[in-house]
């Protein structure tokens, strides 16, 4: 096993055992030969949330020093960019946060309409806020469920994939898949809502108000739960702001910073909605409950947002720009940077053209990504368990991260 | 604020040395020289009036030559590196360029004003292939360590192998 | 076994010695019957439970509808799995750490009762056997921990030896109560005393009668706070959530078995669901009264003769319907809630579960002292 064991340069040298006989030290203090253990998490394993490899240097329990080694996903995905139009790069955008794969597309075209000076219609405004919308419950479901797996209690995350998979059965209606949905194209949508697709979606939101609630008591207020993240992770607003933090990771550091408030994109300023923010309820603000309570706390904004978006829509209406010929698209020469309020913190497009059919630079300001970075200051001082919580806390898709 | 607004604020300051607006179709930026570019950063981040606390994006491109029709050079060859920087309390985006000679892509870091500059630069390092001064540890981060070449240039040639494994397209699938 | 050589050699003149080999050998096939046909309804519970719990289905095709075979198909396929011994591994510790994991739970229900006459030993020490042949298990999962040569599996052994010394105490601190009370150390003796009559003749007539003592849970306060802390510390023992740390699979990727597949996975398997029985087992016997079916009223049915062997079956299906219902219980707290962490778990066994079993201890000295079963002055 002694091989196995890496013996850390920062260590204090080793100290010969005492014998019987030795003077003893003066304060009678006999060291304990302690070993720092380097061991590896990742690339597989459990709860990395894909192929994240973080070195993680342990003293015992305690995590002393964590280096995230991240890249085994990378498919140089801003190379893609420039070799594919842009109507093509639409799909590829599914692949990077592919929980989210509708926000995905829906910052990318957005990017593109902004340098093509595209005007999109309001009813394919009014589409792809519910599916957006419809899509941030799914991968909040997703995050909240899987931060259970992460702490042990398995039963929560069947419960969320139970929603889960009645809106990816929705998703699956109106665009014909249920994971990469390619949905929302540049200049619209793909294409209108089927008859009685508004009704159902309707449906579930009234059902899912309920079991939100249900879910709740499982995990939520889990006395177990509690104590395994409050004042776990605690991350300042302003180590949050210095770290690039975006998103629900931004707000539970207590900050009310909203893209769709600050910045309204499509028509967010036409909907009511509240932008809820880490009060640190359990513990400390900005600790890991904080995080996951302002995801849950999301969730039900995203049901008031739907509503009044179903209720505002036209009924009937364009669903695709006029001046968007797909099969020659040319943007106009210029660059522009447009982010948006993704699940997981700002994602942003730049996009830079020179009046070609392919972007001539395409870079994706990926929220996972900004969050990573801040485990290496965060872990050393925690336990091991510990690094768990706060590696499912931040809530990363490593399909983002290595692009 | 907008990135002319910004430029008359710096000049107020006294800290407009080295600083022109970038006018593009769209998206206007503040154009900053390479010395200046630290100082100018740190100045937008620390200044109240800007409060520009987030980083949001370091983005390097390579810029090819290249002229139109008739000619005429339309854009240099180069580097461009480009910084956006939100302010959470007073939600404006800047964005700050700065334009790297093609012999010699080098710029200072921010990685000690911005930690979340670290992953950025190391990135921008890695594909791009601009190298930022004083950053603690600019080591490749998505590709693996040993790679050769930086993918985001225009002038990348694909490998043929790497660490023994063919890379080509058509090459012939290994027989066991 | 204690009835079985009797039997043997009246009825059938048999010697003594071969009715005793004959018996002995009757024993440890009945055991081993008993420990895998348990295993095997005891992961078909678990899964079936846990499918509830869900929102799932669970196993449901083989075996008619409700997958009851299901355990017995994963089983064939474990053991026509390669037997993988990682190449760095210590080989022979590897290869022997399952079995002394097994030993320690099958021993333990050598001296399990099961009624007044079915079971395998009579041991005076019942309570002490057990408790002590149980800590065994963890021996084996040190080994395996250590001999596989991954840091992770030393991580999840490391856990399991503190934490399972750690709650040794309170476990046998609980236990300690009722033995107070009862004034021994036989399972069976401790089962009777939970059905003594309440007018304290020996030999009493009638079918059902009010029993003096009733559950040694409901006996006094103490004892029901006994029963508490057993059950939590008997979680811990058998790795089971909230206290499943040396396995903890998002952690620890499973932590001491991580190494371990087909077979010898199969006997930690094993292990685990034979230590919920024994520790299910004792709180049903201590605790809950054994084969007694109600609390406070003991039911007295004749266990000699023919009937007597209708009567002990009856018993022995009560005393199995209690330790199932405990195992259920087990299975219900581990898919409801999260992973405790490692230094909670340590605050919750040394901080409050071994000081609240002194105390208990304690109290119970001293209400049996005083001679009051609830409050002072009360009685």
């Amino acid at each position: 096993m002694a091989d196995a064991m890496t013996s850390n340069a920062a260590s204090a040298p080793a100290k010969t055992l005492l014998l019987p006989g030795d003077p003893r030290p003066p304060d009678l203090h006999v060291d304990v030969r302690t070993q720092e253990l380097q061991i590896n998490m990742g690339p597989q394993h459990p709860s990395t949330h894909g192929v994240l490899r973080v070195a993680i240097w342990v003293d015992g329990e305690i995590v002393t020093r964590a280096e995230p080694d991240i890249g085994y996903l990378h498919r140089c995905a801003e190379k893609i960019g420039e070799s594919v139009s842009c109507i093509q790069y639409v799909p590829y955008t599914d692949r990077y946060d592919y929980l989210a794969a509708m926000n995905n597309n829906l910052g990318y075209c957005l990017a593109v309409e902004k340098v093509a000076e595209v005007e999109v219609p309001e009813k394919a405004q009014y589409v792809r806020t519910v599916a957006v919308e419809l899509n941030r419950i799914a991968s909040h479901l997703m995050a909240v469920g899987t931060y259970g797996l992460d702490l042990g209690a398995f039963t929560p995350f069947f419960y969320a994939f139970r929603e889960r998979e009645e809106i990816l059965r929705l998703l699956e209606w109106i665009c014909g898949a249920r994971l990469t949905y390619n949905f929302i194209r540049i200049g619209g949508v793909m294409r209108d809502m089927p008859a009685g697709w508004a009704a159902d979606v309707r449906k579930f939101l009234d059902v899912f108000e309920e079991r939100l609630d249900e879910f709740n008591d499982l995990l939520t207020h889990n006395h177990i739960f509690v104590g395994r993240t409050a004042n776990v992770g605690v991350i300042p607003p302003d180590m949050a702001i210095r770290y690039g933090l975006t998103g629900p990771n931004l707000r539970g550091s207590g900050l009310r910073y909203d893209l769709r408030r600050e910045q309204p994109y499509l028509l967010y300023d036409r909907f009511q909605f509240d932008v809820p923010v880490g009060t640190g309820l359990k513990g400390q603000v900005g600790d890991c409950w904080d995080r996951y309570w302002v995801r849950v706390l999301e969730m039900r904004e995203c049901v008031r947002i739907i509503r009044q978006a179903l209720d505002q829509m036209p009924a009937t209406g364009e669903i695709m720009a006029k001046n968007v010929r797909h099969l020659a698209f040319k943007s106009k020469p210029g660059e522009g940077y447009f982010g948006i309020e993704n699940p997981r913190g700002e994602l942003g497009y730049y996009l830079i053209s020179d009046g070609g059919a392919n972007s001539y630079r395409s870079r994706i300001r990926a929220p996972s990504f900004c969050s990573l970075s801040i485990l290496e200051s965060m872990l050393p001082g925690t336990m091991l368990a510990d690094a768990v919580a706060i590696i499912g806390s931040i809530d990363i898709v490593l399909g983002e991260v290595d692009r | 604020m907008t990135a002319a607004e910004a430029l008359e604020q710096l000049r107020k300051d006294g800290q407009g040395d080295g600083v022109e607006l970038f006018a593009g179709p769209k998206d206007a930026a503040l154009l900053v020289r390479r010395e200046r570019v630290k100082a100018v950063l740190r100045h937008l981040r620390d200044a109240r009036a800007f409060g520009c606390d987030l980083l949001v994006m370091v983005t390097g491109t390579h810029l090819t030559e290249k002229k139109d029709a008739k000619g005429v050079l339309v854009r240099a060859a180069g580097f461009e590196v480009i910084w956006h920087l939100r302010s959470v309390t007073q939600h404006h985006l800047l964005a700050v360029k700065c334009r790297l000679p093609i012999d010699d892509p080098r710029v200072d870091s921010v990685a000690d004003l911005w930690p979340a500059a670290d992953w950025h630069e190391r990135e921008t390092w890695d594909l791009v292939g601009i190298t930022f001064t004083g950053h603690p540890n600019l080591r490749r981060i998505l590709l693996p360590e040993g790679w050769e070449g930086h993918p985001l240039r225009k002038d990348y040639v694909y490998p043929k192998e790497f660490g023994g494994i063919n890379l080509e397209v058509d090459a012939p699938w290994p027989t066991p | 076994m204690d009835t079985l050589v009797p039997w043997l050699t009246g009825a059938f003149e048999w010697a003594t010695s071969s009715a005793f080999t004959f018996s002995v050998i009757v024993a440890i096939l009945a055991v081993v019957g008993f420990v895998s046909i348990w295993a095997m309804f005891a992961v078909w519970l678990e899964r079936k439970a846990s499918a509830d719990f869900q929102v799932r289905i669970g196993p449901n095709r083989v075996g008619g509808r409700f997958g009851l075979l299901q355990t017995l198909a994963d089983g064939l396929k474990l053991a026509f799995k390669e037997d993988l011994i990682p190449g760095a591994a210590d080989k022979l510790l590897f290869a022997l750490a399952p079995a002394v994991a097994f030993c320690g739970a099958f021993a333990a229900f050598a001296a399990l009762p099961f009624s007044p006459a079915i079971s395998a030993v009579d041991l005076n020490l019942g309570v002490f056997f057990i408790v002590a042949v149980s800590a065994i298990g963890v021996i084996g999962v040190l080994m395996a921990g250590w001999s596989s040569n991954n840091k992770w599996s030393l991580y999840g052994a490391m856990r399991e030896a503190a934490q399972l010394i750690s709650y040794e105490i309170p476990s046998a601190l609980a236990l300690m109560v009722p033995i107070l009370v009862t004034g021994s150390l036989n399972l069976k003796e401790i089962v009777a005393f939970q059905c003594l009559p309440s007018d304290g003749t020996l030999d009493k007539e009638g079918l059902f009668y009010w029993s003096n003592s009733g559950w040694l849970a409901f006996y006094s306060p103490w004892t029901f706070v006994a029963f508490v802390i057993y059950y939590v510390a008997s979680l811990a023992e058998c790795k089971r959530a909230p206290f499943d740390l040396p396995e903890a699979e998002s952690e620890l990727v499973s932590g001491f078995h991580t190494e371990y597949s087909g077979m010898r996975f199969s006997f930690f398997f094993l292990e685990e669901y034979a230590m919920m029985f024994v520790v299910s087992a004792i709180a049903a016997l201590v605790f809950l009264g054994g084969w007694q079916p109600l609390p406070f009223v003991s039911l007295n049915l004749p266990t000699s003769g023919f009937l007597g062997f209708g009567a002990n079956l009856f018993y022995a299906g009560v005393f199995l319907a209690k330790a199932v219902f405990l195992v259920w219980v087990q299975i219900w707290v581990r898919w409801t809630v999260p992973r405790m962490r490692v230094d909670q778990v340590m605050v919750m066994g040394y901080k409050y579960l071994i000081p609240v079993s002194l105390v208990a201890l304690l109290m119970m000295a001293l209400y049996e002292h005083w001679d009051v079963r609830y409050l002072p002055g009360l009685f």
